[in-house]
Order: C-alpha cells, then sequence, then structure tokens
C-alpha cells in the first residue's frame, strides 16, 4: 500500500458500521449473511434426519437377523453401552447394568430359561423339604476356579454366607430369608430358612448365587477392580478402566460348561451420549450398541439397517415404567387418592401417541411370559377423570401432587403429560426433575409423593412383590398383600405357585402402589456380522447381555 | 518480572483455596444423598447409612474439607467414591486428553485466527475483510456441539475421513493422535478463531494507522518488513490477552466437546461426577484446573515480556 492509498483509505468508506468504530464492528449486510449461512446449516442438518423414512417392509424388527441356530462364538467384538462398570464384585452389584459383566466372570448356582424356570447351572438339583423350611442344594462335583480352587459345598457355603451377612454386600436383601447355611455333604448344602422361600432358587440365577473362588477371598483379593481368576465364568478381564472400558478374553482351560463359545476378545466402551454411539457404529468403531429408547432415535435406526450392513433388534427387559405412588406419604396413604390418580391418567395417549409404541402399554405389573401375568386382567382403575374427580371430592381435595422425574437434556415430556392429564381431572400436579441420585433419595426416603420411573422386577414375582412392593422401591405395608405374598410363598412347584401368584398380582393393582404405564424395550443395534444376539440378550433381563453364546459370522 | 512472576505463584495458592472451598460447599449442599449414590439402587437403609459413616460423609463440612486440604497439599486428592480409584490416578490419565485437546485447539485457533486477522487488516472492507467478518460471526455464533455432530456426520460417517470418536495417546502414533482431534478441535476453536480474527483485525488495523508505520513506509520498507518487524508486535499485545482468556474458556468447552467424541479427559469425568456427586473427583478437577488457569495467565503474562521489549528492560 502506497502512502498515497493509505492517505486515502481512511476518507472511503460505503458500508455502514454498526457497533463500535475500533474496527471489530460487523457490518449490518454481513450480519444478514451469517444468519442466513447459520439457517442453512440447520435446515441441512435437519433435513439429513428426516431423509430415508423407515420403511416397515424392510423387516427392521426385533426379530431381524439370523435365524439363531448359528451359537457361534469366537472372533472379537466392541460393544457400545450405557451401562457403567464400576464394581466387578456380584455381591456388592449397584445395578442390574453390572450383570452383563460380572455374569462373564462369575457363574452361579442356578440359570432361568426363557419362561423364568431355575435350571442347573452350578447347582446339579435342588429340593425343598416338605415344610419347605429346608433347601437343600447338589454342586457340581467336576468344577474348578479359574485359580485352581475347587467349587465344593465349603465353597458354596463361604459364598452364600457373603452374600447375605457382609457389610459390603448390596445382595443380602436376596438371601434375607435365609437362616444358615451348612455343609452336608462335600457336594451338597443345606439353607435353612425363617419362612418359606420357594421363589429362592429362582434368586440364586442373580447374583447372590454368583460364587466366587474361597481362595481369592481368603487372600482378600479386590474382586471389585481386579477378579483375575476368581471366577468359573467364560471370560476373565483382560483391562479394566472403572467407568470407561473392560476387555474380557476367554478364561484358561477348558470351560465346565461345553456349549459355551466365548468371543475371543470383547471390548465394552461405556458410552452416555446417544449420537456417539450411533456415529461410532456406523464408522465401524464398535459393533453393539444400544438405543435410545425414544421415537426420533429409534427410527433413525430403523433407517440405518434398513440403509445395510446393520441391524436393528428390540428386545423386553421386563422394567415397567410406572408413575411410583409412596403410599406411606399422605395424601397417598388413601387408598381413594391412589385410585383418583389411578383413574386420571391415559397410558394409551401417552404410550402410543407421545411415545409412539417406543414400549409396551399395560395396566399390569408383571410382563407377558411371567407367572402373576394374567391374560384376561381387567384393570381395577381404567382412563376415567370423571371418577378420578369424584374421588377426589370425595377426600376434598389433595393439595399439590409433586411428580420427580430423571432431569433429561431432553425433556421429561411423560411426566409432562401425566401432569396435564391429572389437571385436566381435578388434580393439581408439579413435575419437579431431578438428578437421579436425588430423585432416588427423595423418594425412597419418602420425602415425594410420586416418581415417574421404572420399577425393576426381581426374577420371581413373589421376590417383586416382596423387595419392590413392600421393600426398598415402594416402601408399602398392606396387609392384604402381605397376606397374598405368603399365600404364594406356601407353595414350591411352580404349576401350584401360579393361582396365588397371580392372586398376588390382582391385590397389588387392586392396591394401586403405582400407575403402570408400559414395559421397557432395549433396542439394539448391531452389525450384520453379529451372530447370536438373540441369545444373549436375557429374555427375562433386557438389560443383561450373557457373552457365553454371541459371536462374529465367519469365526 | 521476576517479582512479579513470584507474586503471581504466591496469589494462586487463595485462589486455590477459595476455589476449592466454594467447590466442595457447592457440591455438599446440593440436594441428593451421596451415601445412596455410592450404595447403589438395591442397597437398604442400614447398608446407606454405613457407607455415608465409612466415607465420613456423616462429619462436619469444614473437617471434611481441612481433612482432603490436608491431604491434598501432600498430593494425595483422595479416592473416587465410586470406583475407589486414586483421584490422582484418575486425572493423570485424563489429562493428556484435556490438554491434547486444548492444545491442538489453541494451535488452530492462534493460526487460523492471526492468518484470517492479518489478510482481512491489510485489505479492510474489500470482500475478504467482510467474509472474514461474517465467518468470525458464524464460528461465534454456532455452537460447538451443533458443529462437532455436522462434522461428524459429513466428516466421519459419511466420508470416513476422520474417526468418529475415541483417542490415541501421541505417543503411541503423533499421526492417529492428531486424526482424532482434528475435529473435536475445530468445533472446540471456532469462537477462538472469530474472537482472534476480529481482534487482530481491530488492532492491526490500528497499529497501521499510526505515524511511524507511515514513516517506516517514507523509509522504503517493505510491507512485508514493515508487518513483521512493527505491527504485528504491537498488534499482538491485545491479541495474547484474548488468547489467555480463551484458554479458560476452551477448558470449559472441552466437557460438552468430550463427551461428543468419548475423549474422556478431565471435562468429562467433571460431568460424571458432578451427577454421581463423587466430590473428590470434583474437587481434584476443580484445583486442577484452577492451577492450569493460573499457569496460562503466568505464559501470556510472560509473552507480554517477549512482544514488548519495554517490559523487559522494566
Amino acid at each position: 500500500m502506497t502512502i498515497a492509498e493509505h492517505a486515502g483509505r481512511s476518507t472511503v468508506s460505503r458500508t455502514v458500521r454498526v457497533g463500535r468504530r475500533d474496527g471489530t464492528a460487523v457490518t449490518r449486510s454481513t450480519r444478514r449473511f451469517a444468519a442466513l449461512i447459520v439457517m442453512v446449516l440447520v435446515v441441512l442438518v435437519g433435513c439429513g434426519d428426516d431423509d430415508g423414512a423407515t420403511d416397515e417392509d424392510t423387516g427392521a424388527d426385533g426379530a431381524s437377523g439370523v435365524d439363531g441356530e448359528e451359537l457361534a462364538g469366537g472372533g472379537e467384538l466392541t460393544f457400545g453401552l450405557g451401562m457403567v462398570m464400576q464394581n466387578l464384585d456380584p455381591h456388592q452389584e449397584r445395578t442390574v447394568g453390572d450383570r452383563t459383566y460380572t455374569f462373564a466372570l462369575f457363574d452361579r448356582l442356578v440359570r432361568l430359561d426363557n419362561e423364568l424356570n431355575p435350571q442347573p447351572m452350578l447347582a446339579t438339583s435342588w429340593e425343598f423339604s416338605d415344610d419347605l423350611l429346608e433347601l437343600t442344594i447338589t454342586i457340581r462335583d467336576d468344577v474348578t476356579f479359574h485359580d485352581g480352587a475347587t467349587l465344593d459345598a465349603e465353597a458354596v457355603r463361604v459364598n452364600l454366607e457373603r452374600a447375605r451377612s457382609d457389610e459390603s454386600s448390596t445382595v443380602s436383601g436376596d438371601l434375607a430369608q435365609v437362616e444358615s447355611i451348612d455343609v452336608a455333604e462335600d457336594h451338597v448344602v443345606v439353607l435353612t430358612l425363617i419362612e418359606p422361600a420357594p421363589d429362592l432358587p429362582a434368586r440364586l440365577a442373580g447374583p447372590a448365587g454368583a460364587m466366587i473362588s474361597p481362595t481369592a477371598l481368603e487372600e482378600g483379593r479386590d474382586i471389585a477392580s481386579d477378579p483375575g481368576l476368581a471366577g468359573t465364568g467364560p471370560y476373565v478381564v483382560e483391562q479394566f478402566t472403572p467407568s470407561e472400558t473392560i476387555t474380557f478374553v476367554p478364561a484358561p482351560g477348558e470351560n465346565w460348561d461345553a456349549d459355551v463359545s466365548p468371543l475371543d476378545r470383547a471390548t465394552f466402551i461405556v458410552m452416555t451420549d446417544p449420537r456417539a454411539m450411533i456415529a461410532a457404529i456406523q464408522t465401524g468403531e464398535i459393533d453393539v450398541t444400544t438405543v435410545q429408547s425414544n421415537p426420533d432415535r429409534i427410527g433413525e435406526a430403523e433407517r440405518i439397517a434398513a440403509e445395510g450392513g446393520f441391524e436393528y433388534h428390540r428386545f423386553p427387559t421386563g422394567a415397567l415404567d410406572a408413575l411410583l405412588l409412596r403410599s406411606t406419604v399422605p395424601p397417598l396413604d388413601d387408598i381413594r387418592v391412589r385410585q383418583a390418580i389411578s383413574h386420571a391418567i391415559d397410558r394409551e395417549a401417552i404410550v402410543s401417541h407421545m411415545l409412539q409404541d417406543a414400549c409396551t402399554a399395560t395396566t399390569q405389573v408383571f410382563p407377558e411370559g411371567w407367572a402373576g401375568h394374567i391374560s384376561d386382567f381387567e384393570d381395577p382403575y381404567p382412563y376415567a377423570p370423571e371418577v378420578a374427580g369424584e374421588l377426589v371430592d370425595e377426600v376434598g381435595g389433595l393439595g399439590t401432587l409433586e411428580i420427580l422425574v430423571n432431569a433429561n437434556p431432553a425433556g421429561t415430556p411423560v411426566a409432562d403429560a401425566i401432569r396435564d392429564q391429572l389437571l385436566q381431572a381435578g388434580i393439581d400436579a408439579e413435575v419437579t426433575p431431578l438428578a437421579a441420585v436425588e430423585a432416588l433419595e427423595r423418594f425412597r426416603g419418602g420425602n415425594a409423593h410420586s416418581w415417574q420411573f421404572q420399577f425393576r422386577q426381581s426374577y420371581d414375582p413373589a421376590a417383586t412383590v416382596l423387595e419392590g412392593v413392600l421393600g426398598a422401591q415402594l416402601g408399602a405395608d398392606d396387609e392384604r398383600v402381605r397376606t397374598a405374598l405368603a399365600e404364594a410363598q406356601g407353595h414350591a412347584e411352580p404349576d401350584d405357585r401360579l393361582d396365588a401368584i397371580e392372586n398376588l398380582a390382582e391385590i397389588v393393582a387392586e392396591q394401586a402402589f403405582m400407575v403402570p404405564l408400559c414395559f421397557v424395550d432395549r433396542h439394539y443395534l448391531a452389525g450384520e456380522y453379529v451372530v447370536g444376539l438373540e441369545q444373549a440378550v436375557l429374555p427375562y433381563d433386557g438389560f443383561t447381555l450373557d457373552l457365553r453364546f454371541i459371536g462374529r459370522d465367519g469365526e | 518480572m521476576r517479582r512479579a512472576l513470584v507474586r503471581r505463584l504466591l496469589w494462586a495458592v487463595p485462589t486455590l483455596l477459595v476455589v476449592t472451598f466454594t467447590v466442595f460447599a457447592l457440591i455438599d449442599l446440593a440436594p441428593g444423598d451421596v451415601a445412596r449414590g455410592v450404595a447403589g439402587e438395591n442397597a437398604s437403609e442400614a447398608q446407606v447409612q454405613s457407607v455415608r459413616e465409612r466415607l465420613g460423609l456423616d462429619r462436619p463440612l469444614l473437617v471434611r474439607y481441612s481433612d482432603w486440604l490436608s491431604d491434598a497439599v501432600r498430593g494425595d486428592l483422595g479416592e473416587s467414591l465410586l470406583t475407589n480409584r486414586p483421584v490422582s490416578d484418575m486425572l493423570f490419565s485424563a489429562l493428556p486428553r484435556t490438554v491434547s485437546l486444548s492444545i491442538v485447539s489453541l494451535v488452530f485457533a492462534a493460526v487460523l485466527g492471526f492468518v484470517f486477522g492479518m489478510l482481512a487488516a491489510l485489505r479492510p472492507d474489500g470482500i475478504l475483510d467482510r467474509a472474514v467478518s461474517a465467518g468470525a460471526a458464524i464460528g461465534i455464533a454456532v455452537p460447538g456441539f451443533f458443529l462437532a455432530l455436522v462434522l461428524i456426520s459429513e466428516l466421519a460417517i459419511k466420508r470416513s475421513i476422520f474417526p468418529a470418536l475415541g483417542y490415541v495417546p501421541l505417543t503411541e502414533s503423533p499421526v492417529d493422535w492428531l486424526r482424532h482431534l482434528i475435529l473435536p478441535a475445530i468445533a472446540l476453536s471456532t469462537v477462538a478463531v472469530g474472537e482472534l480474527a476480529r481482534q487482530l483485525r481491530g488492532s492491526l488495523r490500528d497499529v497501521l494507522d499510526r505515524d511511524y508505520i507511515l514513516a517506516a513506509h517514507a523509509k522504503g520498507m517493505t510491507r512485508r518488513e514493515i508487518l513483521l518487524k512493527h505491527a504485528l508486535r504491537n498488534a499482538a499485545i491485545p491479541v495474547l490477552t484474548v488468547l489467555g482468556v480463551r484458554f479458560s474458556q476452551l477448558l470449559g468447552g472441552t466437557m460438552i466437546i468430550e463427551q461428543i467424541f468419548l475423549l474422556r479427559g478431565i471435562g468429562s469425568s467433571l460431568v460424571t461426577a458432578v451427577q454421581a456427586r463423587d466430590i473428590p473427583v470434583v474437587l481434584g478437577v476443580a484445583a486442577l484446573t484452577t492451577v492450569m488457569v493460573v499457569l496460562a495467565n503466568i505464559l501470556v503474562d510472560l509473552s507480554y515480556n517477549y512482544v514488548n521489549p519495554k517490559l523487559r528492560r522494566s
């Protein structure tokens, strides 16, 4: 630039300056241009999500994928899941999500089949005494832990005692009715009970029945972070960074279960951002991921599967999305109030219109296929806002009902819809979004009326009622329920218990401790080469993956 | 200068104390029982109480803070309430990722901001100047997370040019290290690029209007010599200030970007820890980031000396 140009430059200006005169101003025309560019970007990205509408005929449903007969193991797979792993000790389980990891390392005494019937695992058989106060369990005599310790009756006794009474155990509730555990023979254990518990074998299919090497326990090994060779499961841990990643490799030696075909390597990466999970599977950085259970994400997964290379799966979990009611907190201690709330909620509208059937609507507590599910069940409190209003008038008003909900950046549409429906029925309600730990503490501490959350099932309906309805989840206290529960617990054989369980289910429904909305399904997106995912997802616990039979095609 | 440096370092001590105590108090006062979160959803009331006592959560706030502080000055930041991992180990593994992301972002911001700002300043009111101004406005306006999703969609999924997520240590593969950081660094640095470009454009224009620049022209110095020897140095001081401020804001912005790109740096560790009320981890991150910001500000002050010889002599 010449001096002349420099001298003349400052006198020439054809633009209108907006803002300061120190050279950092932005012209009006430039701002409009910038705004236009931003709008174009927004539209482009938005259009990208709408392209390729789900084609129902391409088979992107829960039954898609391989025929399931080839339970092939082998190969390496990477899973991107939201289930955080922090503790690998099955007796210190913090959430159901831990089981994918602990079940890979530690076998249990019992497993459940697709009908939730207990089947032998490390135990070969079990038998109740006539008075149902003793359970005799026979253990396999051909199993050793990976560290060389023998699985015998003493090892089982040590583990059950640990699960039952160790101060760090979070599964002691599953063995609450066990008074003592005794070794009868080398491979026979006798559990003496304080009251009948015919569902106890089913509970031993959970973490309470997991077996850890007694040698490792005696040495004080830190099972939570470094289980080493302390299990009998098909896998051992190769690498573990709590809350981040874990890698399993096949355990050394031959597994006692000849049917097991483990992967050569299974890596789990904790991922909490649903967009990151979808991106990761599309770029091949992971092979299997869960899909967030909302219509947009499910639609996106179906579209990706329809484009080829991937399969979308949908599995039941048994978990129940419900409005949980704290029946010990006034005014919900009055059953008429709980009945009014139940009558005021139109679950069909919520599930089919708002959630677009992302879950399965229900009026019952127990899922189809589970004991306690009644095929001809009649909802005692169908949607009837006028009846709700009459009940509210009868009790003379309720004040404001507080609905807790776990805070979510995407909003709380279900809780908001419930609030609006309650308002229409004349029940004043407000939604309080909270962090999960805070909502848990307030509701279970009896400091809130209701919580729109998931009601977790146990492996047996009686256990669900005992631990969930009467126990930690709902904290209800009802004599009719206790009587029905005792009746159900008086039968050891499943067929004999069935009528009693269904009666228990009806009474629980009548007492309106919760308003069932829908059964939560688990949605997965996986590469086409992933084999056995249908077998890996436990049918009674869709949050848990059993890695015994999953593999890669061609391995 | 040395005295100023020592003074700065000494001031860092009360700064750290105030920051960590404030964070400690805020976390402690937040609703929600930490013990219940640690004990898990299946825990009975007795177990929750047992956890509370075991972790010392039933002691007064000041007692707990002073215990933490006396351990922290000896280098012991405690253990995560959730995983029992030493906090220092967690931060040690997370820090390189955040530092890598921050440095790459800062380099992007500095290089692009300088280049664009300089081009705009040399051609005032021209097409390039307007394009840079528009681009700066867009860069400042577009949220980082939105840009991150667009970049992933276009450059990782549709075109497989860059990986969508993850981190590779520099020592493992420098090329892969950089490839994994390019997209998150772009998403994180656009605001800084915009601000730096605008700041440099303004300050450079101001310097180029000065008499001594005119005199330099008159003496026959080339444009390049004038720019590099005189103009940029004088224009750089306010830009360096902005750079220092942006570094602090970059650290805050890493939280969302790290989650989207699964980088597992201290930002995403902090998000997880806050949600779970994992107090030792939150405090560790707060202390670490405070130290980083203080050091960054000291570096900015030192850079003034390099740029302005008068400060060096004084």
